[in-house]
């Protein structure tokens, strides 16, 4: 098949304007230029109708002219397998460049891989570029001029962006402590107008709501009971000492755990130090 | 601008002395109780001598005359005395759970449960401290200050010094022990 490509080669070399004539071709040229130049003779002799004489001269002549245009016709007739040729020439000037192209891929991928192993890239553009003078050479405000923002938000599912995202995890890494250990809430609450607060405060119904809450008129009138007389306070309180000793006696008398007689009934319950019957109230 | 009403039990014990607090809703000993059963005899004899007096001048009033004292008894006045106890306690015990006597010592009966003790308990209540009051004494072996009404009938008398008449305002967490320094 080599043999045949490069001989269709040869002769498609008659046929492409790019191939440089060979010397066969100029006298092919030349003696096809001859040919013609004969015929339009030989009318012009059969039109004037010359001697004789001239006439087998001119047989003389036009004999040699007839046969390279008769090999000339043949050429032309043998065209269509130098086209032929040339199809063959040509599936395989691509099929050689495909193959040229992926060799290239592969040799080019396995070396610029070599070559990142052996020099890092980014000292390189650290060391050589300028990369100041790179940015300051680039119009960020015309380019992000000319970023559709609204375009690319509608392009992103924001949901399925949200949705796939662990945000407890990335809340989880967050170091809130740290945060609130940089917050100056001193000087946040001077920013704070408390009087303003205050002013849109109705302060005398909250006031209403306070005494409506603690009930104080109850209060009052417990603590005027509670505080009646002090002789029923100290005779009450003399109760209860008497009733913790007389059943301690008991108690020690049976030779059992002193007694807690505890709560009695559910309720709320408020703070109160361990009493010593006996002291002052 | 409405709110629940909250209790008012322990916010009328705050204006209590600390010490005393820390007793409030404990079970009451003998001494106390015993102190305002006495008070609550009491009461019930003077409300049965005003009676007597009552009557008295009303004999005097319609035949002044004739009058003498009357003489009912004293078995009948023991009676007497004795009915008008335990109507004087089941009304006081049934509607705020305090007689004189016991808001003399700062006491209150209540009802385990609910704090209430209901008419029908008051009743019973009342007729067996009436009729026996040696059951009271019980308190004094109870390691709970429980006399033998109070088991009987799932009853509490607690140290109460509030003056409210609520019921049902006691703690339930069991407050500090009570501390007694010993005698030796």
């Amino acid at each position: 098949m080599d043999d045949t490509a490069a001989h269709g080669v040869g002769r498609a070399r008659t046929v492409t304007r790019f191939a440089p004539l060979t010397p066969t071709d100029v006298a092919d040229l030349l003696l096809g230029l001859a040919s013609v130049g004969a015929e339009a003779a030989g009318r012009v002799v059969d039109r004037a109708r010359p001697p004789v004489l001239l006439t087998a001269v001119a047989g003389v002549v036009t004999s040699s002219v007839t046969s390279a245009l008769s090999r000339l016709g043949d050429r032309v007739w043998s065209a269509d397998r130098t086209q032929d040729v040339l199809r063959v020439g040509r599936s395989r000037r691509r099929e050689l460049g495909l193959r040229a192209e992926e060799a290239e891929r592969r040799v080019a991928a396995a070396v610029v891989e070599a070559v990142l192993d052996l020099v890092d890239l980014t000292d390189v553009v650290l060391d050589h570029v300028d990369l100041d003078a790179v940015v300051r050479a680039v119009d960020l405000d015309q380019a992000v001029e000319r970023v559709d923002i609204g375009a690319i938000l509608d392009r992103v599912d924001v949901d399925a962006v949200v949705a796939r995202a662990d945000l407890d995890r990335a809340v989880a890494r967050v170091d809130i402590q740290a945060i609130v250990d940089r917050v100056d809430v001193d000087a946040i609450a001077q920013r704070l107008d408390l009087d303003a607060v205050v002013a849109q405060l109705d302060l005398v119904a909250l006031a209403e709501f306070v005494v409506e809450g603690i009930d104080l008129p109850g209060i009052i009138q417990s603590s005027s009971g509670a505080m009646a007389s002090e002789s029923i306070r100290e005779v009450r309180w003399q109760g209860v000492s008497a009733d913790e000793r007389v059943a301690h006696v008991v108690d020690r008398m049976l030779r059992r755990r002193p007694r807690t007689p505890g709560p009695a009934l559910p309720g709320t319950e408020l703070p109160g130090g361990p009493v010593i019957p006996g002291t002052t109230v | 601008m409405t709110s629940p009403t909250p209790d008012r039990g322990p916010m009328s014990r705050m204006v209590l002395p600390g010490p005393a607090r820390s007793v409030q809703g404990h079970r009451a000993g003998i001494v106390t109780r015993a102190t305002a059963g006495a008070v609550d005899l009491v009461v019930a004899v003077l409300g049965v001598a005003l009676g007597y007096a009552v009557w008295s001048g009303a004999v005097f009033v319609l035949g002044p005359a004739s009058f003498r004292f009357p003489d009912p008894g004293g078995l009948r006045l023991l009676l007497l005395v004795l009915g008008v106890l335990t109507a004087y306690l089941t009304v006081a015990w049934a509607t705020t759970g305090r007689t004189v006597g016991n808001r003399l010592l700062g006491l209150r009966v209540v009802g385990d449960g609910t704090g209430r003790v209901g008419f029908v308990r008051a009743l019973l209540r009342a007729l067996l401290c009436v009729a026996f009051p040696v059951l009271l004494f019980w308190v004094l072996v109870s390691p709970e200050n429980r006399s033998l009404p109070d088991v009987l009938l799932r009853t509490s008398v607690v140290y109460d010094w509030t003056s409210g008449g609520r019921r049902g305002s006691e703690p339930t967490t069991t407050p500090p022990p009570i501390v007694l320094p010993h005698d030796e």
